[in-house]
């Protein structure tokens, strides 16, 4: 058992010590995962604390048939489909929202990515298509196995393979054009 | 970008908000539910009381007027005996589970027995309103116009109870039309059987009489009646047989098709009794209660004798209106039995 699910298990034994550790643990992950949906940081942001918002609220059960964090993520993609389809309509940012929004994804990716070559990479990843974003993200740098990513994003481990593939074609060609050299990411 | 302490601070004070609220929504709805509830408990419940009060008010009336007709009962039954003594001494009184054809005067079946605190309805008008009764009066007008007067042997005759007839909805059957009788057949069983068919349909066991008969009100062809105290059930013919150069005719009738009221019923379930009634000329001379085997599961039959000296037998027609025949019992004498 992981450590986020002791932590569930304590806040659902009515230690609220419980959900302030696995939001410390996972909030920046989430985001970032989060952002391949909406594009936008701050809103991102918001359905992180949505997502924990409704853990505290409703409590569902953790059956342990993945890990945690699989399950933690699955919940913040079920919000952020909700959310977009409550609000597609007004999902745009001014150029000053821009500039802040650069900044802090700028800070959290040092923060949460920490190794340049990876902060170059994702930067680079934020060009893709969102499925391909979100993907790439969840294998590369959550390194969650295709079985768990297939579950955290609905799709078969099948279709998670053949969009892995196609999204490093996509990141390839991208960092080519930049001129860095493509290394297989592992 | 908040830290994490931030965040957990949000969502705690977004869930105590929010729990706060749904308390307060749960509040507001027990409160306005609650009332309504117990508004419509208390409805019910005067509504329920208020019938009661009802029932019991008529009961009592019932059973002012039951003391005053009882004793002046007196029947037209050939070699009748007390009817007290004689019902009581046949009748098991199972309680029947189905529901009896002629369900309004069910209740004073049990006071024949002295087992219920229910008593009889004594009747103030004579009213039929379905097929086993006309059948069963036809018989009995019959019975009383042809001067019927064997006596039988057996001392297990006795005295029905009361034909008992309440004032309930008229069907919309025409009762001043004119209707023919073909035949009619009279005669008695004794039914001893503790879960069969006929004795759980008619209130138990006893002395039931059985009208054979073949009327054109509905064009049914010929029918079967059965009748136990305020009890009737009536079953269709099946087929018919003459034996060649004899006086011998089997009369085969099926549970497979009923009447109740004026509506014949076809049972489907395959849970089948046919009842085999033998003539010799004017006599009936053999009852059978049998399962039907060509139904998959077998009802379970009666343990029936047939009171030989007790039955009648008229082939000739005969008209009537369904009004004339009420007319005919009303004008008996106050509290006669049938």
């Amino acid at each position: 058992m992981d450590n986020g699910a002791s932590s569930y298990r304590r806040f659902l034994n009515g230690d609220d010590e419980g959900l302030t550790l696995i939001i410390k643990e996972y909030k920046d992950g989430l985001i970032l995962y989060l952002n391949g949906y909406v594009n936008n940081i701050y809103v991102a942001e918001d359905i992180m604390e949505e997502t924990f918002f409704k853990l505290a609220v409703k409590k569902p059960k953790f059956n342990e048939n993945s890990s945690f964090k699989t399950w933690l993520y699955t919940i913040g993609r079920n919000v952020a489909i909700d959310y977009i389809r409550r609000n597609y309509k007004f999902l745009t940012s001014s150029i000053e929202d821009m500039e802040n929004y650069i900044k802090e994804e700028i800070n959290l990716e040092n923060l949460y990515i920490k190794s340049e070559r990876k902060i170059i990479i994702h930067k680079a990843m934020s060009n893709l298509k969102p499925e391909y974003y979100q993907v790439l993200w969840l294998c590369f740098f959550e390194e969650f196995s295709n079985e768990e990513t297939a579950k955290i994003m609905g799709k078969s481990k099948r279709q998670i393979e053949n969009l892995v593939y196609r999204a490093k074609q996509s990141l390839k060609l991208l960092l080519n054009k930049e001129g860095f050299q493509y290394e297989e990411l592992h | 970008m908040k830290s994490y302490t931030e965040i957990a601070n949000s969502v705690f004070e977004r869930r105590d908000i929010y729990i706060k609220n749904k308390k307060r929504q749960k509040r507001i709805i027990i409160s306005t539910i609650t009332p309504t509830i117990s508004c419509y408990v208390i409805l019910v419940v005067s509504l329920a009381l208020f019938n009661k009060d009802i029932f019991y008010n008529n009961t009592h009336i019932f059973n002012e007027s039951q003391s005053s007709s009882n004793t002046n009962h007196d029947s037209i039954f050939i070699g009748s005996q007390d009817s007290s003594t004689n019902s009581s001494a046949n009748d098991e009184s199972i309680p029947s589970n189905k529901p009896s054809e002629d369900a309004s005067s069910s209740p004073s079946n049990d006071a024949s027995n002295g087992t219920s605190s229910v008593p009889p309805v004594v009747e103030t008008d004579y009213f039929l309103d379905s097929i086993g009764k006309i059948n069963f009066y036809l018989a009995k007008k019959a019975i009383m116009e042809n001067s019927y007067s064997h006596t039988p042997t057996s001392n297990v005759l006795g005295n029905p109870n009361p034909l008992l007839l309440s004032k309930i909805n008229r069907y919309p059957i025409d009762r001043d039309k004119v209707f023919t009788t073909k035949m009619i057949t009279y005669f008695t069983i004794n039914i001893n059987s503790k879960y069969g068919f006929l004795a759980e349909n008619l209130g138990g066991n006893g002395l039931v009489e059985v009208v054979v008969i073949e009327n054109d009100i509905e064009n049914l062809g010929p029918m079967i009646t059965f009748r136990k105290n305020n009890f009737y059930i009536t079953f269709l013919m099946e087929s018919e047989y003459k034996e060649p150069n004899s006086n011998k005719v089997i009369r085969v009738f099926n549970t497979k098709r009923s009447i109740k009221r004026f509506d014949v019923y076809e049972n489907l379930e395959g849970e089948h009794l046919i009842f085999t009634v033998r003539y010799n000329g004017l006599k009936v001379v053999g009852f059978e209660c049998d399962s039907d085997q060509k139904g998959e599961v077998w009802a379970s039959n009666d343990d029936v004798t047939l009171i030989e000296d007790n039955c009648f037998v008229l082939y000739s027609e005969q008209t009537f209106t369904i009004s004339e025949l009420e007319a005919y019992f009303k004008n008996k004498s106050k509290g006669e039995l049938i």
